[in-house]
């Protein structure tokens, strides 16, 4: 009998330390969250600080037109027209200007010399015959006009001439005497160095542009009539689009296209040429045109990216911030809505397409509905517990 | 016995040079020892990862998961086989059984790895074996952060100069870096440019590969010289890279640069790490199991500071999560509370005993029986740990109370002997007065040891956490008992036994003669009104046992670690920058609350580390200020952290969490656990399991094992459109990978560093769902066709992480039992499944967990019962007789009595492990005075022939009273320091147990001084006189 209470001190002891092996999991609620007590499901009420605490940030849905793009490949062309072809007039050697001849993509202004070409002319008997001959001409000329002006000179001294008409003939004896001594030069020059006899013939560039292409080096004989270089006018280039015919129905006919050059970060504004969209020969494709300005990133031949807008962009449409859009586990799109001054409701939206960083919406709350932009995830675990 | 006090006797110089030897061996040996904070509680296990870089939970598990664990099952010793499969990683760990050897399990496990490991598909790295690791493995978290630096900086430094410098310092397992970023050089596409440059995404890949690949340069040979030939890395750098041609245009040669944006980056993040307040890096340094972890962390500290001169510009904060502060304070908390006990202890025993010498004897027993007992400790192998100090603090009492009785005892005998007319040699006398105390001490002890027995049987977890303790304390005071029988009888005789000086009287203190002569005054009147004091005692005891069910239970103390750790787990899926901002958004307002020092957060994963999650898992670290107010701050910070709604979320001690996660399992009480392979299928027949277990009588809480499920986008390509544009399957799966996940081409190599070339799609390609399903593809028979064209681009449903046991897939079916018998219920269950019929390959099985730990339990209530029926047999042997046995094991309770009532007041009402450890203490106290008292009195009517009646009562008390006090003061006063100065770090276990014992004390002082006289004067005649004839018939068989 005695012993029956220590046994039990000792079981209950016992008892206890064989408790050791179990642990309560405390399941200590927050009391942070209220279930929701409304009727209505996917509600979530948390209190001001809870809020605070989670940084929740609300935004307003918009109906707002969102640009909406498609981005293609495109090249660079210069504008036909624009281009001018500068041929050798003579045959001759291309001498250098003052510098090199300039290299592709050079910009040049109207009247600078790009290089000069010194003809190519056979040194012959005619030449020389043809100076003496000049020469003759002129010394005969001269000696006519000498005669005349001493005539006239002498009719004024018998009264029977004018003033007028010695100072004529005394010009046509300048004229006269100048053309002997020049004619006299070119002998002399023909003479001494039978094939420099001329300066070279400067070729200079007949409008503003850059050059395009140069097909000729300093030093090279060139016929007459061969292309010495290519220049284009760079204040306006084509980039010319292929797009499938069946988008072009799509496209915003007036909408101005953004243009980026490959591996490169600038992009530039260009519209549409007044050019009609070009089909190519199979039909399925047709060739859009841009004008674009001068650039140091586009030259003709260059390839870029060309973001063309489409119709549907210019329309008004339902729009959230991207951030504030969730996918449950079955696919389908949430957001939550503020819905009193502590409470958001969560409500199904169907995501047409994501613009940068905003999701244009098919259906979602109306325009003015707030919804929650930072710490969705975090209403989704309030709401539906986070199961770890 | 009565061979070891004689011969240590017969050879006292023997016994204190061996004594010596012993504290010099241990002076030697303790500084040495593994000292760790706790034991280690996890079975021996292995760990195997597999980085799978890119693929989902699904894929993991098919094509990775599931062939390593096909290999690995069925080794030797393994007791159960789980795997984890989450995005990017597969873990599988084989859990051994708990007598395993680790390292010969590792090897075995490794063997069967190697022949695996080939067979894995392309996608997977190789599979990982995690080095060993202590249970408790972490045990630094060190944060870096920088202004100066970008994170990829800080990566590159950390990766190629710091990671490498802490691996070497000894004992340090692993250092798994949380939001690494490797500097890579990334090709970046856009199919749409490509397109528009007339270069294929093939040739960009080929381009870059071919840039980067090393290649042997030979030599020449001169006629004298050999010349060796090197290439020297063209690509050193993303700029360098882009130069390199891919193709041309008209003949020109179009570069990567032109086609590609070529950039310095870092691949996509499968972990973050966020430090007081800004990203940064998070280092965790994980332990070998047989480091000492003060040493480690020091370590660690000095290769920081060595390192600090190669960190300019980074912010290293190294105290984020330091167990070894913890040890350290615990330690030093201990070792102070012990020594203001000793120093307690002998003032007491000189007050008592009005000699310093006898003092001397008990201080220096004393260390020596603790010291004992830690040797014998690490000689087995035992890490010291905060249990086993625990385990020796709370020893401390009946190590005292060894001490004390024995030279008490002794000194009283010299006194007398003194007085005697022909006094014996002071040889003898010790000798008599130790075997006197003998019987006392050996079964005092031997009672405590059987008490804590069970402890010692405990299984699993909790056996791995207070075996230690139970160990160490039976260690203590088997070697207090052992000093008891040597070490004292022999400093008696030399210190004691030379004081010749004859004497009137025997000196008797003044403190011990004033309590003597009240007691003798009081006792008589009290056995004259035993009804008072029985009922007072009957109803004390019931008090106290009434009062047990009111307290709560907590076994394992809340340790006061100034690390907290918080899980903060967001609904699967959620983002990575999600997680940053709702994460940095808690470090901010952590880090405001006063006390808060310093804050560390890792989001996701890391390679190699003990977390095996998704990017929506992240756990927080704090520490608090060591002059912080503990409780308040913790308090704050559970109002952050409860407040914050949306996450799952927990404040804990690191050692809880690791506890919990070794602990898995349900707590239900039957679960039927349905095994297959189709999660749809498998959920479907749960719900079929479900209904027919639902009309069972007596089930309660019936639910299915709620699965999450996250959404997923899937691909799959349309074969006849595929053939038709001219893809192959593999080949759309390859360009969509390397647009969306990127693919490595290559590497570059500078300065000993290493660092990934990769080819990946632009941001925009990834932008969102749509994005990725309006990538234009190069068809390889021309043109360009969208995803969406010619593959079936959704979103669907998957498993989050998907875990596995025993090698299959499964899903718990789980109920508890109310009103009806539990085995009633499990067998109308079992028959209710045994009527079901599953698809192919899917199976249910009843586990039996629930009724396993009720056998647990009952083996335990049978290991008690056994042990109180060898206490019985044992206090029977120390008497010789039954009735006093009884009489003495009836007043225990009341004695016990005043530690329950202790609880209630000043315990917090919470039975504690150390509160309970108290109570055997406790009953040891009493147990061994009772066996004193008792047997005294048997000697005075044996030896000396006293009558029975009121004066040998009252002689037979008075003569116990000053040792009976004297063990009760010091043994309280050396629990003073621990009960005055609270519940500090170091002291949870002992704080409780401190408590009980002092009331404990109180009531047994009563039992012992007061109750057990008076039922001894009724009960103890009654036996003589109901049974004269056989009393006397067997008193000389006693002698």
């Amino acid at each position: 009998m005695s012993g029956a209470k220590p046994t039990r001190a000792l079981a209950v002891l016992a008892l206890l330390l064989a408790c050791a092996g179990l642990w309560h999991a405390a399941s200590a609620k927050p009391a942070t969250v209220k279930p929701s007590t409304d009727a209505r499901i996917n509600r979530i009420e948390l209190s001001a600080e809870a809020i605070k605490r989670l940084g929740v940030a609300l935004a307003a849905v918009k109906r707002e037109p969102v640009p909406r793009t498609v981005r293609l490949a495109g090249q660079v062309i210069s504008r036909p027209g624009s281009a001018a072809v500068i041929s050798a007039p003579v045959p001759g050697t291309v001498v250098a200007a003052k510098a090199a001849p300039p290299l592709p993509g050079t910009s040049i202004r109207r009247g600078q010399t790009l290089l000069r070409l010194r003809p190519l002319v056979a040194p012959g008997r005619s030449l020389l015959v043809e100076a003496r001959r000049a020469v003759a001409q002129a010394s005969a000329q001269h000696e006519r006009a000498s005669k005349a002006a001493a005539r006239a000179k002498q009719l004024l001294e018998d009264g029977a001439g004018d003033q007028a008409g010695v100072e004529r003939a005394l010009e046509q004896l300048r004229v006269a005497r100048a053309a002997r001594d020049a004619a006299r030069r070119a002998l002399a020059q023909l003479r001494r160095d039978p094939l420099h006899s001329d300066t070279s013939l400067p070729i200079r560039a007949p409008q503003d542009g850059v050059v395009l292409r140069l097909n000729v080096a300093a030093g090279q004989v060139v016929s007459a009539g061969q292309l010495l270089l290519e220049i284009t006018n760079l204040q306006r280039l084509w980039v010319r689009v292929p797009v499938y015919v069946g988008l072009l129905a799509q496209l915003d006919a007036g909408a101005a296209a953004v243009i980026t050059p490959l591996g490169g970060r600038k992009w530039i504004e260009a519209n549409r040429a007044a050019v009609p969209p070009v089909p190519s020969a199979d039909g399925t494709t047709a060739e859009l045109t841009y004008v674009v300005g001068v650039s140091k990133h586009l030259v003709p031949g260059a390839r870029v990216m060309v973001q063309l807008a489409l119709q549907r962009g210019a329309r008004p449409v339902l729009v959230v911030p991207w951030t504030a859009v969730f996918h449950d586990a079955l696919g389908s799109a949430w957001v939550y809505v503020a819905v009193g001054a502590r409470a958001f409701e969560r409500r199904r939206v169907e995501v047409a397409a994501v613009v940068g960083s905003r999701a244009v919406l098919e259906r979602g709350p109306p325009p003015g509905a707030r919804v929650v932009t930072r710490g969705v995830m975090q209403l989704y675990g309030a709401e539906l517990g986070v199961g770890k | 016995m009565r061979w070891l006090v004689g011969a240590s006797l017969r050879l006292p110089y023997l016994v204190i040079a061996a004594a010596a030897v012993l504290l010099g061996v241990a002076l030697q040996m303790l500084p040495r020892a593994q000292v760790d904070v706790f034991p280690e509680f996890a079975p021996p296990l292995v760990e195997i990862q597999t980085e799978c870089p890119g693929l989902t939970s699904q894929q993991v598990e098919a094509l990775v998961t599931v062939p390593l664990e096909g290999a690995l099952g069925g080794l030797p010793w393994l007791a159960t086989l789980r795997s984890k499969s989450v995005p990017g990683l597969s873990s599988v760990v084989l859990l051994f059984r708990r007598d395993a050897d680790p390292l010969r399990a590792r090897q075995l496990a490794q063997e069967r790895l190697a022949a695996v490991a080939p067979q894995l598909p392309q996608v997977a790295r190789a599979p990982q074996m995690l080095p060993p690791l202590s249970s408790t493995s972490r045990i630094m978290k060190i944060g870096l952060t920088s202004k100066r630096l970008s994170l990829v900086q800080l990566s590159t430094l950390v990766r190629w100069t710091l990671r490498p410098r802490l691996m070497a310092v000894p004992g340090v397992a692993n250092i798994a870096v949380w939001g690494q970023r490797d500097r890579e050089l990334q090709v970046r596409v856009d199919p749409d440019e490509l397109r528009a440059a007339g270069v294929s995404l093939d040739q960009v890949i080929a381009a870059a590969t071919d840039a980067v690949a090393p290649q042997p340069g030979g030599f020449i040979d001169t006629p004298n010289q050999r010349l060796g030939v090197a290439h020297r890395a063209a690509i050193t750098s993303a700029a360098k890279l882009g130069r390199v041609r891919v193709g041309s245009t008209n003949g020109a040669p179009r570069t990567i640069a032109s086609v590609a944006a070529v950039k310095d980056g870092h691949p996509p993040l499968i972990g973050e790490g966020v430090i007081n307040g800004q990203l940064g890096l998070l280092l965790i340094v994980e332990k070998q199991p047989w480091a000492n972890t003060l040493q480690v962390t020091r370590g660690v500290e000095r290769a920081l500071q060595a390192l600090a001169p190669a960190l300019r510009g980074v912010t290293v904060d190294p105290a984020i999560f330091r167990p070894a502060t913890f040890i350290e304070r615990a330690i030093s908390n201990l070792t102070s509370a012990l020594l203001v006990g000793c120093v307690l202890v002998v003032v007491v025993l000189a007050l008592f005993l009005w000699q310093w010498r006898t003092a001397l004897i008990s201080t220096i027993a004393i260390p020596l029986s603790l010291v004992g007992a830690v040797l014998v400790l690490t000689a087995f192998g035992q890490t010291i740990n905060t249990m086993v100090v625990a385990g020796l603090a709370i020893a401390l009492g009946e190590v005292v109370d060894d001490a004390i009785i024995d030279v008490e005892n002794i000194v009283r005998r010299l006194q007398l002997e003194r007085l005697a007319p022909a006094p014996r040699s002071p040889l003898a006398v010790v000798f008599s007065a130790s075997l006197e105390v003998r019987s006392a001490i050996v079964y005092a002890t031997l009672i405590v040891v059987l008490t804590l027995a069970p402890v010692l049987m405990l299984k699993g977890l909790s056996g791995a956490f207070f075996r230690p303790l139970a160990l160490s304390y039976v260690l203590a005071v088997l070697a207090s008992m052992l000093v008891a029988m040597t070490i004292t009888p022999v400093l008696a005789l030399l210190l004691l036994g030379r004081d010749r000086a004859p004497r009137e009287t025997p000196r008797e203190s003044p403190l011990a003669r004033a309590l003597r002569r009240r007691y003798e005054a009081w006792l008589p009147r009290l056995v004259d009104k035993p009804r008072a004091v029985i009922a007072g005692a009957v109803l004390l005891a019931l008090l106290a046992v009434g009062t047990l069910p009111l307290l709560g239970e907590s076994f394992l103390p809340e340790f006061k670690e100034h690390d907290f750790l918080m899980h903060w787990v967001a609904k699967p899926s959620t983002s990575l920058p999600e997680m940053r901002r709702i994460t940095l958004r808690a470090s901010k307002e952590l880090g405001a609350v006063p006390g808060v020092r310093s804050f560390g957060a890792h989001i996701g994963r890391a390679l190699a580390a003990d977390e095996v999650v998704g990017i929506d898992f992240a756990e927080l670290w704090i520490s608090i200020a060591e002059d912080a107010d503990y409780a308040r701050t913790l308090q704050r910070v559970r109002a952050i952290v409860e407040g914050t709604p949306g996450l799952h979320r927990d404040v804990l001690t690191y050692l809880r969490e690791r506890v919990k996660e070794v602990l898995t399992g349900t707590s239900a009480a039957i679960v039927v656990r349905l095994y297959g392979d189709e999660l749809a299928v498998l959920r479907r027949e749960a719900q079929r399991v479900r209904a027919a277990i639902a009309s069972v009588q007596g089930v309660s809480d019936l639910h299915v094992e709620p699965q999450v499920l996250i959404p997923q986008i899937e691909i799959e390509p349309r074969l006849d459109l595929l053939a038709a544009f001219g893809f192959t399957p593999g080949a759309l799966r390859r360009t969509v990978t390397t647009l969306v996940q990127g693919l490595k081409v290559g590497e570059i190599y500078q300065a000993q560093k290493v660092f990934n070339v990769v080819v990946r799609g632009k941001a925009r390609v990834r932008a969102s769902l749509s994005a990725l399903a309006n990538v234009r593809l190069d068809a390889p028979s021309g043109g360009q066709v969208r995803l969406r064209d010619i593959a079936s681009v959704r979103i669907v449903a998957a498993p989050n992480a998907i875990k596995r046991e025993g090698a299959s897939r499964r899903i718990d079916i789980a109920c508890n039992v109310a009103g009806r018998d539990l085995g009633a219920v499990t067998r109308d269950i079992a028959h209710n499944l045994r009527a079901l019929r599953f698809p192919r390959g899917y199976h249910a099985e009843l586990i039996g967990e629930h009724r396993a730990r009720q056998q647990a339990r009952s083996q335990l209530l049978w290991m008690v019962a056994l042990s109180l029926l060898g206490v019985v047999l044992l206090l029977q042997a120390a008497f010789r007789r039954w009735r006093p046995a009884l009489l003495l094991l009836s007043v225990l309770p009341a004695a016990l009595a005043g530690g329950v009532i202790a609880v209630l007041v000043g315990g917090g009402a919470t039975l504690s492990l150390g509160a309970l450890v108290g109570f055997v203490t406790v009953l040891g106290i009493a147990a061994r005075n009772g066996i004193m008292l008792v047997s005294h009195y048997q000697h005075l009517e044996d030896e000396e022939g006293m009558t029975f009646g009121v004066p040998l009562i009252v002689r037979g008390a008075v003569e116990r009273l000053a040792p009976i006090l004297m063990t009760a003061l010091t043994t309280a006063l050396a629990l003073v320091p621990l009960v005055v100065s609270g519940d500090k770090p170091g002291h949870e276990i002992e704080h409780p147990m401190a408590i009980v014992i002092l009331g404990g004390l109180l009531s047994s002082l009563a039992m012992n001084l007061l109750l057990l006289p008076l039922l001894y004067y009724r009960f103890g005649r009654h036996a003589v006189d109901s049974s004269a004839e056989p009393a006397a018939d067997t008193s000389p068989i006693n002698h």
